[in-house]
């Protein structure tokens, strides 16, 4: 077989294929296009895709590896198993995303192979047959350009890919393999001991998925539990306005805004925010905005995807009930 | 002896911008401070001095020759020795640094634990802790929140951020490599007092040429990445907000206001909690949220 394939490790978020692994994957066809060598996507954790978007992005074949049961550490598996793959199939190139598990499996994977590796690349590109990558550096302040050398696998950690889809690509048929691995853990040293869920008023808002946001209008004590139980239902983030950490009602670092931090999650649910543009100014980048006030006129509706009128104490308390209720199902099935 | 090693680096100071000069780049008039994510690694390897009863707490950088800053700023929070390995062999790449790093930490004595930040503000591969794990054989955590006294003085109890945000409670056998980011707490300064002094303290410095010569042979001497250029980023893209002319200006001055985020056309939604909570949920279901 030889140095035949280009693999992408996949990124899932919630069982889903996450944008950055389309990004890369979108980077790696045209580094196979230039250098040759089969497109493989290889993941770990079941994810939802539809095949024909894969292949459109230029994916030939999809390689599923799971794990007999084991004590160990994820990390320490993935690991493991990708020393043990590689040896096999010796990869051309491998493409790693920059999140806490390529920070931990790329870099142990390069010494122990003894070959190259990029971190933060924000580009790859062939330049002679030779592979390079533009990898940001000084907190994206300058951009250094890294050449490879000596032999494969290269190893590329990238921070971002190619956002534009390409055109004109036939959809074609993936090869699916699924692999158990067995590996050898009998000498690990790390032991996952329990698994806390997130608390909403740890993760921090600048990074999170979903942001329930408190208000002046849910400043009591009834509305402050209720506003926790939705972010806890939901698994989000808590925020606030400036007028409820004045209060002392919540720690400045959860504070969006002008005078806080600017938000960008995919959700946002605001709930008894009047919207004054000082608030407004931090949030108004998010993907989707559902808005809970009493007032019809208050400014935070020329925001929001969903304009609800409604008492936060009529509508909170059915909406985590149902969530809790849907929770349990998905559980059960 | 039992001891902790903290990996720690100065930077630049961040206020200054960088120049450019025929690929290479270069600060004019620097100042140096220690690197943000190590100051945490170094109060985090003080307190676990009192887990390990017995332990020294030692700061190591590998840099050129002047470059005391952080183990001047480590001297001055409390540590018991610091270390200079003095870059003479003009090592470039993270590899090999990683493994000059491994070959004067495999010859530290009763080494218990090596705590770092997880990447620098200046180049920040972010890629020296685990290669050094690797090198040494040692376990790796990242991400670290907080670290525990374990059920025994061979032991750790971790909590790193899994990447679904929840925490996992790791156990982990010594010796073993932390790797931790900025964390949401502020650190105290260290006081004027606490550098002068730190300033007079003996910082032992080691050649990583006569460290790498000492080394087994047979190891790949050619690094696996070469740096070529540095340049300026290109200008990110940014966003056109071009406004609809034939708008009254109330709304034109409307959506400048908003910095064109205002989403129009959304519909009111009122009545019973139970609608409201079913459309809430649809949208939630159809942004596959939930």
């Amino acid at each position: 077989m030889g140095q035949s394939e280009i693999w992408v490790i996949a990124e899932t978020k919630n069982g889903r294929l996450t944008e950055r692994t389309m990004e890369i994957i979108r980077d790696a066809r045209k580094i196979s296009a230039s250098l040759g060598g089969e497109l493989c996507l290889t993941g770990f954790e079941p994810f939802r895709k539809k095949p024909e978007d894969l292949s459109q992005n230029g994916v030939q074949k999809i390689r599923f590896i799971t794990f007999s049961d084991s004590p160990a550490h994820k990390y320490d598996l993935v690991l493991r198993g990708l020393c043990q793959l590689v040896e096999e199939h010796e990869p051309k190139i491998i493409f790693f995303p920059s999140n806490a598990m390529g920070f931990h499996v790329a870099p142990q994977l390069a010494v122990h192979f003894n070959t190259g590796i990029a971190s933060n690349v924000v580009e790859a590109k062939v330049i002679n047959n030779i592979l390079q990558a533009i990898s940001s550096t000084f907190q994206d302040r300058a951009y250094s350009t890294l050449v490879f050398q000596g032999k494969g696998p290269h190893i590329l950690m990238m921070a971002r890919g190619d956002a534009i889809p390409p055109k004109g690509l036939p959809p074609r048929g993936i090869e699916h393999e699924e692999w158990q691995l067995d590996v050898e853990t009998s000498g690990t040293d790390i032991r996952v001991v329990d698994i806390k869920p997130p608390d909403p008023e740890e993760i921090d808002i600048r990074e999170a998925e979903k942001i329930v946001v408190a208000g002046f209008g849910s400043r009591d004590s009834r509305g402050m539990e209720l506003i926790r139980q939705l972010a806890g239902a939901l698994g989000a983030s808590l925020g606030a306005t400036r007028r409820l950490v004045d209060l002392n009602l919540l720690p400045y670092d959860r504070q969006i805004g002008q005078s806080g931090k600017t938000v960008s999650p995919r959700i946002l649910i605001s709930v008894g925010v009047s919207g004054s543009s000082h608030h407004t100014y931090g949030m108004k980048d998010s993907e989707v905005i559902i808005a809970v006030n009493k007032d019809k006129n208050a400014r935070i509706f020329d925001f929001a995807d969903l304009k609800v009128v409604a008492d936060l104490y009529d509508v909170l308390p059915a909406l985590v009930s149902e969530l809790e209720k849907m929770k349990k199902e998905k559980e059960n099935q | 002896m039992k001891s902790i090693i903290v990996l720690c680096k100065r930077v630049v100071d961040q206020s200054q911008p960088p120049a450019f000069d025929e690929g290479r780049l270069y600060f004019k008039n620097a100042r140096y401070d220690i690197n943000p994510a190590d100051a945490y690694a170094i109060e985090l390897a003080l307190s676990l001095k009192s887990s390990l009863p017995g332990s020294t707490v030692e700061a190591v950088t590998l840099d050129d020759e002047g470059a005391v800053e952080g183990l001047v700023y480590a001297f001055a929070r409390g540590v018991d020795k610091s270390t200079l390995l003095v870059n003479d062999a003009g090592l470039a790449d993270q590899g090999s640094i990683a493994r000059a790093l491994a070959k004067y930490l495999a010859k530290c004595d009763g080494l218990r634990l090596i705590v770092c930040g997880d990447k620098t503000i200046e180049w920040g591969s972010g890629l020296i802790g685990p290669m050094v794990a690797q090198l040494l054989g040692f376990p790796l955590v990242n991400e670290i929140k907080k670290v525990e006294p374990g059920t025994d003085d061979r032991c750790l109890k971790a909590y790193r951020r899994a990447e679904t945000n929840a925490t996992e409670i790791i156990e982990v056998r010594l010796p073993c490599v932390f790797s931790l980011g900025r964390q949401n707490t502020e650190i105290k300064y260290a006081s004027m007092r606490a550098l002068e002094m730190a300033k007079r303290k003996k910082i032992e410095k080691f050649s990583v040429k006569d460290l790498m010569d000492s080394g087994a042979a047979g190891e790949s001497p050619t690094p696996g990445v070469g740096l070529k250029w540095v340049s300026a980023p290109r200008p990110r893209p940014r966003k056109n907000l071009a406004i609809d002319c034939s708008l009254p200006p109330e709304v034109r001055f409307g959506i400048l206001l908003s910095g064109g985020a205002g989403r129009k056309g959304a519909d009111y939604i009122t009545g019973p909690a139970d609608i409201v909570v079913s459309s809430i949920v649809e949208l939630l279901r159809e942004k596959e949220i939930i």
